[in-house]
């Protein structure tokens, strides 16, 4: 199950209560959400400070505007149209992308050591921060495609819905987006190729 | 299939196809060829650590926190819109006062009913509802001639 199904699913029940004004429902909405939003910010910001910003905003247009969310498309959908809104607003304020390829870098190497070796002989730490990185430096358009779509699990439909797209132009996205990050994975990590 | 097709193919294959799970010209090549088949693992492996990355990233911080600070934004922001919106509703009135309501107008121009001659006297006819006063000057050529509303009741 994706992440926004996820989500959908556990807060069906807060939405209306929040809606209406039920006392703790609307702490507890934001509280459900507050990581997924993180999540998405971080994708859209492609920086770690300004993912916590971009959440912050996202908790306080929610806590504003939850009256008017009518319902006519789905909470989680609606949820992250306003967080694209807020990061691109945001974008426009701070441009920092290459502050989280470092840390997850630095992030990488110091848990090394202690990371078990999924890769066989290909150490764990190098793959996931290339990878990281290499995700991070997409264009945007295409971050949002690949996440939503090879690590979401989203349907194009659903894709579609919440980038306001075609499914055709989210699937070109999701092609782009897979060609440069496998592609320079396989060259900058030429050991991926080797037999084992 | 060779190598180099499987390359390019796996570049923008469905990773179902990468894990060797269609019928796919895809896969049956990575059945029979290792060297294709690290890569496409490799390929696999490498997506499932950034999802596995971006699944555990946290904001910094406790939910509650964050929560509690957001909602005393929101309601601050709240406060400031209909503080804006009152001033608004104020600057609207007033401005409402100024064009609407009666006030004392600029005395019309009078009507041109007054025919200076040449020289000598000359006649001035008031429009009705007006008086009208004449004021010679020490210059015989300027004469004032005010027009001005009526004092007298019908």
């Amino acid at each position: 199950m994706s992440e926004a199904r996820g989500l959908e699913d556990a807060v069906a029940d807060l939405v209306p209560r929040a809606q209406r004004g039920e006392a703790g429902a609307l702490d507890a909405l934001l509280g459900a959400c507050r990581d997924t939003i993180y999540r998405w910010a971080l994708v859209q910001t492609a920086d770690a400070e300004d993912a916590e910003d971009v959440t912050q905003e996202v908790l306080i247009r929610v806590h504003g505007s939850l009256g008017r969310y009518e319902g006519r498309s789905r909470f989680t959908t609606w949820l992250y149209r306003i967080t694209r809104n807020e990061a691109s607003n945001f974008g426009r304020r701070v441009r920092s992308r290459l502050r989280l390829a470092d840390a997850a870098t630095r992030e990488a190497a110091a848990d090394a050591a202690s990371s078990a070796d999924p890769l066989g002989r290909i150490h764990a730490g190098k793959v996931a921060a290339l990878a990281r990185d290499l995700l991070l430096r997409l264009p945007r358009r295409q971050r949002e495609v690949f996440h939503l779509a090879d690590i979401e699990g989203c349907t194009a439909d659903e894709i579609a819905e919440r980038l306001g797209m075609s499914p055709v132009t989210a699937r070109v996205h999701l092609l782009h987006a897979r060609r440069a990050l496998r592609s320079q994975l396989l060259a900058r990590l030429p050991e991926l190729g080797e037999e084992v | 299939m060779d190598c180099t097709a499987a390359r390019r193919t796996m570049l923008e294959a469905e990773r179902a196809e990468l894990a060797g799970l269609s019928g796919s010209e895809l896969g049956r090549h990575l059945e029979s060829c290792a060297a294709c088949r690290a890569a496409a693992t490799g390929i696999l492996a490498a997506e499932r650590e950034l999802g596995e990355w971006l699944a555990a990233a946290r904001p910094r911080g406790g939910a509650a926190d964050a929560v509690a600070r957001a909602a005393a934004a929101s309601r601050r922001r709240a406060r400031f819109r209909r503080m804006g919106a009152a001033g608004s509703l104020l600057a609207a009135a007033a401005a409402a006062v100024l064009l609407f309501l009666p006030h004392a107008r600029p005395p019309a121009a009078p009507p041109l009913a007054a025919k200076l001659p040449e020289a000598g006297g000359f006649s001035v006819t008031a429009s009705p509802g007006r008086d009208v006063v004449v004021m010679h000057t020490s210059n015989p050529k300027i004469v004032v001639v005010w027009y001005l509303p009526s004092r007298r009741t019908s």
